[in-house]
């Protein structure tokens, strides 16, 4: 299958319920900083809420300050 | 004691070694055969056979070689479990506390036990109840040419830390640092409930590490300008066809990639297009800006979705059809009958 006829199926049936709360803030946060919510750098760890809060907190003061405000450290000598 | 640990340590270090050396020495072997292929490109006379007769030679004793410092590392490894036994027989002699552990937080302080789990990998650390037979499950699920590298990078792989704190992100270190070999450190536990998929951390981390022993750990087989340029205009065709739907359309898309199953399609359009379109997971935008990191995040993803990932292996492979057509170029070279193949021309 092609990557426009995927699109289509994607965007013709209906996607499985999300957290519309959630959705929204984390659209709110990619407009603001220019990239998703690094989920992928994260310990497993951390919760929803406690992300919800740190995306909040950058939101609230216009700096990313997302791993400094979960106490999360990254090592640049690996990879994640 | 001091003097045992110090002895356990230097086993431990001597097997790393043992282990890098083999290696350097399969990165030698590939890249041998992929010169000669290379020149074959333009030339196919007799001395070409000739030089393929000699490369033959060459492949067998390096292959040889690299198959001897591997049993050589098994042996050394073996002799540092006997010896941890010894210690810890005596520690807990001494503590009485009956099988008391090293004191310390960190893996490097805690006792190390090497098993290899089901697949063939090196593990320290313990699965929880039922994670080795999710691992299993997708590897007997996963793509035959994605597998078979698994097979051959197997016993290279080194799980260092199984039960690494959950307070800590998982990851592969392609260094060895004091107190921080190479090798891959995640939790077992963790990946067992992964909302991305059960063993997703385990593929997606052992896929960074295949990536960089392909090469005799001497870079990345992913990092190629090839590959770059792939992912980025795979990327923006998909941003393209975003915005050429309605509302509605676009709407129903952010909703499937906000699914945490699209994670790793999430992290790369994210990537590739500078963040105009992503979904709930990504990277933060300093870490594109290493080099050769999106190559390596998206041989990971691709591997993983591979090894069993189910739906996310359909959806990276369509939204990123160029770029999975490199990976599987790459898949296929590292197949142990494309070398075999090209030392028979």
């Amino acid at each position: 299958m092609g990557m426009e006829s995927f699109m289509k199926r994607l965007t013709e049936t209906p996607a499985p319920e999300i957290d519309q709360e959630a959705f929204e803030l984390e659209r709110r946060y990619q407009r603001a900083f220019g990239h998703a919510v690094p989920r992928e750098m994260l310990p497993p760890g951390i919760s929803q809420e406690q992300i919800k809060q740190a995306v909040e907190a950058c939101l609230m003061t216009g700096t990313d300050r997302f791993f400094e405000v979960l106490g999360v450290s990254i090592d640049p000598d690996v990879l994640y | 004691m001091s003097g045992v640990n110090a002895d356990y340590a230097g086993l431990l270090d001597t097997a790393g070694k043992l282990n890098a050396t083999a290696n350097r020495v399969e990165g030698t072997r590939n890249s041998l055969a992929l010169r000669y292929r290379q020149l074959g490109a333009g030339w196919g006379d007799k001395k070409y056979q000739e030089l393929g007769d000699i490369l033959r030679e060459c492949n067998s004793a390096l292959r040889s070689v690299a198959k001897t410092l591997l049993l050589g590392e098994k042996s050394v490894l073996m002799l540092a479990d006997s010896l941890r036994e010894y210690e810890n027989l005596n520690l807990g002699n001494g503590s009485g506390a009956g099988g008391s552990q090293l004191p310390g937080g960190n893996a490097a302080a805690r006792a190390e036990t090497y098993v290899q789990d089901n697949l063939g990998v090196w593990v320290n650390g313990k699965a929880p109840a039922g994670y080795p037979e999710v691992i299993t499950a997708r590897y007997e699920n996963a793509q035959p040419n994605a597998r078979k590298v698994f097979d051959r990078f197997a016993e290279s792989l080194v799980i260092r830390d199984a039960d690494y704190p959950t307070s800590e992100t998982p990851h592969y270190a392609p260094r060895d640092r004091e107190g921080h070999p190479r090798g891959v450190y995640y939790n077992a536990g963790a990946d067992a409930s992964n909302p991305r998929g059960a063993g997703s951390t385990y593929f997606h981390e052992l896929g960074h590490m295949i990536d960089h022993t392909a090469t005799g750990c001497q870079g990345h087989l992913s990092n190629t300008e090839e590959f770059r340029a792939a992912l980025v205009a795979d990327g923006e065709n998909v941003l393209r066809l975003f915005q050429q739907q309605d509302d509605r359309g676009q709407d129903q898309f952010l909703r499937y990639l906000y699914q945490d199953a699209a994670h790793s399609f999430s992290d790369l359009i994210d990537a590739t297009t500078s963040g105009q379109l992503a979904g709930r997971y990504g990277h933060r935008r300093e870490y594109w800006q290493r080099a050769g990191a999106l190559q390596a995040e998206a041989f990971a993803h691709f591997f993983e979705a591979s090894m069993g990932g189910g739906w996310k292996l359909e959806l990276l492979s369509n939204m990123f059809p160029t770029a999975f057509g490199i990976f599987s170029d790459m898949m296929d070279s590292l197949q142990p009958q494309e070398l075999n193949r090209v030392l028979r021309r």
